[in-house]
């Protein structure tokens, strides 16, 4: 089935390439403290001179788990009847932020902490004629 | 704190087709004011807390006068996430403790819709794409919580079973529990996954329920009763920068002690007793890796000494350290409003002696309790005979 349309959910935080994307998160110029998405106020030492940059595109998974129910919809954006079951963790990006996403992989029996990840736009079809599209991660073996 | 507990009552937790929220919480009042031997119109104040209420999905607690009887007193509408309970008998405490009134009445309750919890991303701040992309259930981050502390400190999929296993066999023992079903930690492991590595029954359920809680001062306490059971600590506390949170999009790579480790230390240091002082706790078992993580994380044993301990039995009404003499929340469920007053009710019966089949031995004067969730806060009570 053709889908037709495209709905980006997660643009406002990612910037690069749909094959490099990338994600935005903001440095305190303060305390050098990173945090994703991006705030105004350094959620570390509260100062407001913060500036957006973009975070390691790779990391290794820090914990992860399955998503084995279909979540109530909304707020996600694929209905039960459409579900199937997902991963999600936590990856570590560069020194200092872990990011929380979905984990996209062909094994999950594969999937350990510790292992190196890369980011990715991940597709949900959500119905015969549209799918969301976000940021997760894959396992750098996995990655083309 | 010179607050004391005279009355206590609970309305069964559960599910209770065409019985409303407000429904419930009166039956609870009901039964903490006959335990009191008091009457409603003797009540000077009433904090109520209730999530549904709060989100307009049943009648709010300050509707509660239009059945309970129209006196007059000020009732004072509480929500504060899962520390809901713990907040408005804290507020009860502090305007007891205040003199500004001298015998008073804390409920709470909730009728959640089944199912897990979905709340909307904006009311917690957090932006739409996290829930479109399928980020925006605690019992993710309770999985992942507890896969971290597994692989950090040694703690077997076994000890998960164990936890739920002994939660089930003392709800078992408890008329008011919802789950009143053994089920063998074979079982338990062998249940559908949930979110890996919780199963099934590893995790508990929103519910419904209510309780009350009749609060006074140290003086009316000594007019009202012989057996009066005295509020020595509560304290809450929020989300530090660093600590591994429910529903948060990052985490600095900096680690902070827990909500619950910094309410824990203060709500000791308040009471003047230390862990080991503690004969009876109740701990938020939202899962069972929660209740493994808050026993180390309030100070009742070492970080991945938990193994240990579960292998011993300690937990167990019997044991050293019981936790969740009357099931927890996997027994229980977790009407949100009432769930930080049923554990209130318990230790009360606990420490009074009247715990029946579920009683824990040898005269327990300390009780514990703890409550941990969205978005990020906790709330620990001490309650002394």
């Amino acid at each position: 089935m053709l889908n037709e349309t495209e709905r980006h959910v997660a643009d406002a935080v990612t910037a690069g390439t749909p094959d490099a994307p990338v994600l935005l998160a903001s440095r305190c110029s303060a305390c050098g403290t990173e945090t994703f998405p991006p705030k105004a106020t350094c959620p570390n030492c509260c100062s407001k001179d913060t500036q957006v940059v973009t975070l390691p595109r790779q990391g290794v998974l820090w914990t992860y788990t399955t998503q084995e129910f279909p979540p109530k919809s909304p707020p996600y954006s694929v209905p039960p009847d459409r579900f199937s079951a997902f991963c999600v963790g936590y990856v570590q990006l560069g020194d200092s932020v872990r990011v929380e996403g979905r984990i996209h992989t062909n094994d999950v029996t594969h999937l350990r902490i510790g292992l190196p990840m890369e980011l990715t736009l991940i597709r949900l079809p959500v119905n015969d004629t549209e799918t969301v599209v976000t940021f997760g991660f894959t396992p750098v073996e996995e990655s083309a | 704190m010179t607050t004391a507990i005279v009355g206590v009552g609970l309305h069964p937790f559960g599910r209770f087709d065409g019985v409303s929220g407000p429904a419930m919480a009166t039956v609870a009042v009901d039964n903490a004011l006959r335990d009191a031997d008091l009457r409603w119109p003797d009540m000077e104040f009433a904090m109520g807390g209730s999530l549904e209420g709060a989100k307009g999905t049943c009648a709010s607690p300050d509707s509660l006068v239009g059945d309970l009887g129209l006196t007059g007193l000020p009732f004072i509408n509480v929500v504060n996430g899962c520390a809901t309970a713990g907040s408005a008998l804290s507020m009860a405490c502090n305007a007891i403790d205040a003199g500004q009134y001298e015998v008073g009445i804390v409920i709470g309750y909730d009728k959640h819709p089944r199912g897990a919890f979905d709340p909307d991303p904006a009311v917690l701040g957090l932006e739409p794409w996290y829930g479109d992309s399928g980020m925006m259930l605690t019992t993710q981050f309770f999985a992942m919580k507890t896969a971290r502390y597994m692989h950090e400190y040694g703690i077997s999929r076994r000890s998960l079973a164990a936890v739920a296993a002994k939660n089930l066999r003392n709800g078992a023992k408890n008329p008011a529990a919802w789950r009143k079903d053994q089920l063998t930690e074979e079982q338990i492991l062998a249940a559908p996954m949930l979110n890996d590595p919780l199963t099934k029954y590893m995790i508990c359920s929103p519910g419904e329920g209510a309780a009350a809680v009749v609060v006074c001062s140290a003086e009316k306490a000594r007019q009202l009763s012989t057996h009066p059971i005295w509020i020595e600590g509560l304290t809450i506390r929020t989300r530090r920068f660093g600590s591994f949170e429910v529903l948060s999009p990052s985490l600095p790579v900096t680690q902070a002690d827990s909500p619950t480790v910094d309410a824990a230390r203060s709500c000791f240091e308040v009471a003047g007793v230390a862990p080991h002082d503690v004969h009876v706790v109740q701990l938020q078992d939202t899962d069972a890796g929660s209740e493994i993580m808050h026993m180390a994380e309030c100070g009742f044993c070492e970080h991945g000494e938990q193994e240990k301990l579960l292998a011993e039995g300690a937990t167990e009404i019997s044991g050293s350290l019981p936790v969740n003499t009357d099931g927890g929340l996997m027994a229980n469920g977790e009407p949100i409003g009432a769930s930080g007053l049923r554990q209130v009710y318990e230790l009360v019966l606990q420490l009074r002696g009247t715990g029946g089949a579920r009683q824990v031995a040898g005269d327990p004067r300390v009780g514990f309790a703890q409550v941990y969730g969205a978005p990020g806060l906790s709330a620990c009570t001490i309650l002394i005979r």
